[in-house]
């Protein structure tokens, strides 16, 4: 089953290192949004992306991150493809 | 003169936490208030440098930081740039990186101390 | 089948960022031609009041209004 999470909450959160740890168990893909995108500066996992508007808007280039970089347009494609979505975080 | 202390924990857009510290903070200075802006924790990414809002909607705050730095004092936490991956040169001109110390004085001395 | 995407909103429009991205998911989602939903519950349907005066963050009734205007299908 493919799963992915979506995760908005700041990585010093207890959301944050909840939503990830589940999501790494669960060996889902995780797509970083809203304030979780801070994280990609330091993580570099396989099956993480990141969302392009949400880093550019707080400051950080796509250089800055080893996640793979994606718009809306992708996302709602990984979102149809996906068997489930998880974005209650 | 009046003086007012905001704290700002939280990083911007996420939540409005950072938006409105901001607006306050400026808020007071156009009041002839003495005001400062402290941002820690994740407060510091508010003074990223690069904030690009774009056509998002959202007004940049990196910016607004930048420019109201003319009138009140912004200072960011050095050991929370640190603990967050970003130095000095990370940050929008105008904000001041602090060891504690004007925290200190700050926190002793403001009239009114506010945190988002 | 037709694939639909349904977003789950239940937060106020100008205290969190959910408001946003809930509506560039959305908008990519009918660019696609994909049949969207948006279910809003508790503060979620602040959203959809009308007469709001916000600024400075992304205006939340004009920019799903707009998106209603080209099939997005949203339930209080």
């Amino acid at each position: 089953m493919k799963t992915l999470f979506l995760i908005s909450s700041a990585p010093d959160t207890t959301e944050f290192r909840t939503a990830y740890r589940t999501a790494r168990e669960m060996h889902a893909d995780v797509c970083l949004l809203q304030s979780a995108v801070y994280a990609s500066r330091g993580l570099d996992d396989k099956g993480l992306f990141v969302m392009s508007d949400d880093m550019h808007l707080r400051g950080i280039g796509d250089d800055e991150t080893n996640a793979t970089v994606v718009d809306y347009n992708r996302l709602v494609d990984m979102l149809t493809e996906a068997d489930k979505v998880i974005g209650i975080f | 003169m009046d003086s007012l202390l905001v704290i700002l924990r939280n990083p911007p857009y996420g939540t409005v936490n950072a938006a409105e510290a901001v607006r306050h903070a400026g808020g007071a200075s156009g009041f002839d208030y003495k005001s400062i802006l402290y941002l820690i924790d994740a407060g510091v990414f508010t003074a990223k440098k690069g904030q690009d809002a774009a056509d998002t909607g959202f007004s940049g705050l990196g910016e607004s930081l930048e420019l109201l730095s003319d009138e009140m004092e912004v200072y960011v936490c050095q050991k929370s740039l640190k603990e967050h991956g970003l130095c000095e040169d990370d940050l929008v001109e105008g904000v001041t990186a602090d060891d504690g110390t004007m925290l200190d004085h700050a926190l002793k001395s403001a009239q009114t101390v506010m945190i988002y | 089948m037709a694939k639909t995407i349904t977003l789950f909103l239940n937060t106020s429009p100008y205290s969190h960022e959910n408001t946003y991205t809930a509506l560039k998911i959305a908008e990519a989602a009918l660019d696609k031609g994909i049949e969207t939903h948006v279910v809003a519950s508790a503060d979620g349907v602040y959203n959809f009041l009308n007469g709001q005066k916000g600024s400075g963050l992304p205006h939340a009734s004009k920019g799903f209004q707009s998106l209603m205007d080209k099939g997005l299908k949203v339930d209080l």
